[in-house]
């Protein structure tokens, strides 16, 4: 799981990245060299890291996997999307809140500050977000759906005003380091899944092994006629004058052709 | 010939693949990265969020049956009070809100159950409502509590106690979901 997500960050040292398939003792020397890199600039996600096992399990080996598979997670998770890390907050927030009545104030106090940043759409902490030109917040994946919902009437939501997606703005906070519109991204669909059909052996068409194929086609037989002989939209040659050889010629090649087409006519007719 | 040797070739992925799924880590990933893949999900959390504000603030005269939403997530019966001073007053009413998994992009279907279905110009007897954000106007902003607080406000403005005028004929033609009716909305007063 880890792996993709280390790839996709490009501070982290490319060894590292490779090393969680590798053997475990080869896993230990190499994650101890990167995570002695990142940990003092990430001296603030060490609290998120440890908010960590409310969304997910881990399974390891020893407590030290366990510490530099947290630090690597908290990163790349913050890396990803800042929502996250908010949802997990708020969790905490939630676990503390029963503790006291004090403390219960302070988490609707929280609760408050941080329904102003919620997504109209899926009422959660906006991800990817953008804000309307009448001034209402969504997650941008949500917002895209909605106007794909109604493409042709594309309202806000919230008070019914023209949005789209060129009137929309991305928001960028402080700490976000992937300043990508969002709006580029589409959200990715489910990709489908389809196996390769078994060869059926049967008729096996004129082919010379794999790579060539020969085809049989019909034109469209009337038409190609019609304007090669017709010559539509083509300039026709000025008729020659009267008493020249190409004048006498033609009347003759003409006449044969007339013959010719009364013959053909004759012979549908009685045949 | 060549198929013959690019055949076991083929396979081998195939079964490293199915030894592979011992990692039970792949939900945060889609979450992280691909949040549309999760749809399910996701209108599930909605609901939730929107079950528990309103367990913990309803707006007057209405509550929710917490243990019909307990079974299924996706029907919800709400009871709603006939507000002091109204035609209505001291009615108990119950709705039943549908949702399928499009929400919130899709609206709800809502609709009046049980024995006591409001005497209204725009519900029928067989408790469908005339209600235009329950089909072309709905939003995905909006959410039961505001579909429950327009359906008080129309019960609340009503000056007639009254079916509508082809009650008769609607409902015995309708179909059983009242969204599939092409609905004509066209009475903005009561």
């Amino acid at each position: 799981m880890e792996e993709p997500k280390m790839a996709k960050s490009p501070e982290l040292p490319t060894t590292s990245s490779g090393a969680s398939s590798t053997s475990p003792e080869n896993v230990g020397y190499d994650k101890i060299a990167w995570t002695r890199d990142i940990t003092e600039p990430l001296s603030e996600e060490s609290s998120t890291s440890q908010l960590r096992p409310l969304g997910t399990t881990i399974s390891s080996d020893s407590a030290a996997e366990a510490n530099t598979s947290n630090t690597s997670y908290s990163f790349t998770g913050n890396y990803l999307s800042g929502g996250n890390i908010a949802d997990l907050k708020s969790g905490t927030t939630s676990s503390a809140g029963t503790e006291s009545a004090s403390k219960s104030n302070e988490k609707d106090k929280e609760q408050n500050d941080e329904s102003l940043y919620e997504c109209n759409i899926c009422l959660d902490t906006a991800k990817d977000a953008v804000v309307s030109m009448c001034g209402h917040l969504f997650c941008w994946p949500c917002l895209h759906q909605w106007l794909l919902t109604r493409p042709n009437r594309k309202l806000c939501p919230v008070c019914k005003a023209a949005v789209d997606k060129d009137k929309v703005i991305p928001l960028y906070g402080r700490n976000s380091t992937h300043q990508e519109d969002p709006r580029n991204k589409v959200p990715p669909r489910p990709a489908g899944h389809r196996t390769e059909p078994e060869p059926v052996p049967g008729f096996p068409g004129f082919g010379f092994g794999d790579g060539f194929h020969m085809s049989f086609g019909i034109g469209a037989f009337p038409f190609g006629f019609i304007t090669s002989s017709l010559n539509f939209g083509e300039p026709r040659p000025a008729a020659a004058n009267r008493g020249t050889t190409q004048y006498e010629d033609e009347q003759t090649l003409s006449k044969l052709f007339l013959y010719l087409a009364f013959l053909c006519i004759g012979w549908l007719l009685f045949a | 010939m060549l198929k013959l040797f690019k055949k076991p070739k083929d396979k081998i992925p195939k079964s490293e693949i199915i030894t592979e799924p011992k990692e039970p880590k792949t939900p945060p990933v889609s979450k992280c990265g691909k949040p549309l893949q999760l749809d399910n999900s996701r209108w599930e959390r909605r609901l939730h969020k929107e079950l528990m504000s309103l367990i913990k603030e309803p707006p007057p005269g209405v509550t929710v049956d917490t243990e019909s939403v307990q079974q299924n997530l996706s029907e919800w019966k709400i009871n709603i009070k006939g507000f002091e001073g109204t035609l209505y007053e001291g009615e108990d009413f119950q709705l039943l809100f549908k949702f399928n998994n499009k929400y919130p992009f899709d609206s709800p279907e809502v609709t009046f159950i049980g024995s006591n279905i409001p005497v209204h110009p725009h519900v029928y007897s067989n408790g469908h409502i005339c209600l235009s954000i329950l089909t072309e106007d709905w939003s995905p902003a909006l959410s039961v509590q505001s579909v429950c607080l327009s359906i008080a406000s129309m019960l609340s403005s009503c000056r007639e106690k009254k079916r509508p005028p082809d009650n008769t004929l609607y409902v015995k033609t309708c179909n059983k979901n009242p969204k599939k009716t092409k609905w004509w909305y066209h009475d903005d007063s009561v």
